[in-house]
């Protein structure tokens, strides 16, 4: 087997190892995003919505902007 | 495949607990149209625009013949309320006269022509402007414009419009890139389902690239907005599903809102708490209760052999 | 999992944004090595930790380019997976996606001369010993039969399939599938590739769902399985293209996914239009 590199060693302690197990873990296992950034209501967008004499069905705009 | 018989009473009790509370709302005074109000229209969408959902919602209850009889009742109930607050059509008639080339006045009427409520002179004049070039260029939306063509076709009206054309203007016809939707464009997607299909009635009028679109990406759209509470637009979604053929998308969504309902049959369009004055709770939400009247009226009668079917 | 970040994960993830960045630079350069670390000197262990976690990937270079794995590189990474045994985190669905990733990196270095005894990978007492798959996908793959193995190289463990979207939903399916993008390279296949050509309507749907929750990382992961797989033109008909060009147009920050994009594109650019 060829060992072309001199490589640090971990350090004695198991915590240690462990710590690095961890850590390599979560580096190659990667969630999805945990909190969605999906379209929502735009008010600019349904402005067109509200005009005289078109039924749209569709709901009535929120008066603010709806927090999240 | 037959709709689960769990969801088609998860449903079922959904769509009439709504249906309870739309009518409550009403029967409490809520939504009276001022006299001569609509003829000009000061504010469209503060009571006309819900008044007109309510009744379509009533319509296709009774139109679909699937509801018990207490919901039936409540339906007629508020058709005929909406109906005498319209001064039996006369309303409608006078706006359309007026003001020759707007459309409500031919949409809402539809929904009570539908289950049997006719004015004769209005739908006179609704034939002779359909008849005006203008009419048919005034520049709207392409979901809007079959909303149109619905209409004029529930109504019976003698225009005949090019349906592959105008499923071929809509965002949806275009069989766009799906991570492109936006919330509003959502809304045109669901509405264009609705008229191309007359609320169910005629799934097969959807053409089939449209129809295979929607059931590689609904399941997708259902799951982003149900994860943000999005509850109206899960709605919609519902309605599409039951409006294409079998529908594919299972129960979560039914079960979702069905947990967000409220004991008075109330359901939340989104995740936001729900206001504390009743007035300004029925504005807000009165739609959503609409959608879970159709969906679960559209999919039970969709399940039970298209009883909507049958009708005009 | 939501992971608290400490001064050693900072120290190792900014290494695999290094790595990454070296890789990414031989990519586009046209597939020469990234040459990360200097044999006469010691290599730290956060280059170590990043090297495992690229693993395949550090060769995406020289195989989008029909070339070999680099020598270098292939002994940097068997010194890595020595040095670093696989982790076994709590969760068995985790643990299968770090045995999966280790398995494609022992499959790329098993055409080196640097094909290691003890891959390192958690024994799935549930995986079954197949024969090598031939790798049929893409340029420059190389026979992976046992006899290009020296003597005394022990088979490779194939780690347990993912259960499908059937069972899992395609959504959680998906974003397992999104764990595994460093599988989508030429050279490598076996049964997640499988999956990934049957399911493809289920990796779409993942892919829209991650565009549209913005989750941009999950998105390019599975743009990446739609692009190896060459599935445009089979129902749904989601083209990979637009995708990869939305990816590219709001910007993402981290390095390693740059990487991953740019390996999406190249996959792509071998597909029919």
């Amino acid at each position: 087997m060829l060992t072309q590199f001199r490589t640090e060693t971990a350090s004695a302690s198991r915590t240690a190892t462990s710590t690095e197990a961890d850590t390599l873990a979560s580096l190659m296992v990667e969630d999805e995003a945990v909190v969605s950034d999906a379209p929502t209501y735009l008010p600019e967008a349904a402005g067109g919505l509200l005009l005289l004499g078109l039924l749209l069905l569709s709901p009535k705009g929120p008066k603010e902007k709806p927090t999240r | 495949m037959t709709t689960d018989t769990e969801v088609l009473a998860t449903a079922q009790q959904l769509g009439t607990r709504a249906l309870s509370w739309l009518h409550t709302c009403y029967q409490g005074g809520w939504g009276r149209l001022a006299d001569n109000t609509i003829i000009d229209l000061a504010e469209p969408n503060d009571v006309y625009k819900p008044l007109c959902e309510a009744a379509m919602a009533s319509s296709l209850v009774l139109r679909d013949g699937v509801a018990g009889p207490q919901d039936a009742r409540a339906a007629r109930d508020m058709l005929d309320g909406a109906w005498a607050q319209l001064r039996e059509g006369d309303m409608l008639y006078e706006r359309q006269l007026r003001h020759v080339t707007v459309t409500d006045p031919l949409e809402t009427y539809a929904h009570f022509a539908r289950v049997g409520y006719r004015h004769a002179a209005l739908e006179e004049l609704l034939e002779s402007i359909s008849r005006l070039r203008a009419v048919h260029a005034v520049e709207i939306q392409g979901s809007r414009q079959l909303a149109v063509a619905n209409a004029r076709r529930v109504i019976g009206l003698s225009h005949r419009p090019d349906w592959a054309e105008l499923a071929a203007r809509t965002w949806l016809g275009a069989l766009p890139e799906p991570w492109t939707i936006a919330w509003s464009i959502a809304y045109q997607v669901t509405h264009t389902v609705f008229h191309l299909t007359d609320w169910g009635a005629r799934p097969e009028d959807l053409p089939e690239p449209m129809r295979d679109y929607l059931r590689a990406w609904l399941p997708v759209w259902l799951d982003i907005w149900m994860e943000i509470g999005q509850w109206d637009l899960v709605g919609e979604l519902l309605i599409v599903d039951a409006c294409i053929g079998r529908p594919m998308l299972g129960s979560s969504g039914w079960e979702a809102l069905a947990a967000v309902q409220r004991a008075d049959g109330l359901v939340p369009r989104d995740a936001e708490p729900v206001e504390e004055d009743p007035e300004s709770a029925i504005r807000a939400h009165e739609h959503t209760a609409v959608v879970a009247v159709v969906a679960a009226t559209v999919l039970l009668s969709r399940a039970l052999g298209g009883a909507g079917a049958a009708a005009g | 999992m939501p992971f608290a970040e400490t001064p050693l994960r900072d120290e190792y993830a900014a290494a695999v944004e290094r790595v990454a960045g070296r890789t990414l630079d031989a990519l586009r350069g046209g597939g020469g090595t990234a040459a990360l670390a200097d044999p006469d000197t010691v290599v730290p262990r956060p280059l170590l930790a990043a090297v495992r976690v690229l693993g395949a990937d550090l060769f995406a270079p020289q195989l989008l380019t029909g070339a070999e794995p680099d020598g270098p590189t292939a002994a940097l990474l068997a010194e890595a997976r020595r040095a670093f045994p696989a982790p076994v985190p709590a969760s068995p669905e985790a643990a299968q996606a770090i045995a999966w990733q280790d398995w494609a990196a022992g499959r790329v270095l098993a055409r080196t001369p640097y094909a290691d005894t003890a891959p390192g990978s958690v024994p799935d007492s549930a995986s079954d010993h197949v024969p090598d798959r031939v790798p049929g996908h893409g340029p420059g793959h190389a026979p992976g039969s046992a006899s290009d193995r020296g003597p005394g190289h022990a088979p490779d463990h194939v780690p347990a399939p993912l259960p499908g979207p059937a069972e899992l939903g395609w959504q959680a399916w998906s974003v397992r599938m999104a764990q595994l993008s460093v599988l989508a390279l030429p050279g490598l296949d076996g049964p997640v590739h499988d999956a990934a050509r049957t399911d493809h309507l289920a990796l779409a749907r993942g892919a829209v769902r991650a565009m549209l929750r913005r989750d941009f990382t999950t998105a390019v992961r599975l743009a990446r399985w739609l692009a190896w797989a060459g599935a445009e033109d089979r129902p749904p008909h989601l083209e990979v293209e637009p995708i990869l060009d939305r990816i590219r147009l709001v910007g993402i920050g981290a390095v390693r996914t740059r990487l991953e994009l740019a390996i999406a594109e190249r996959l792509s650019e071998g597909n029919p239009r």
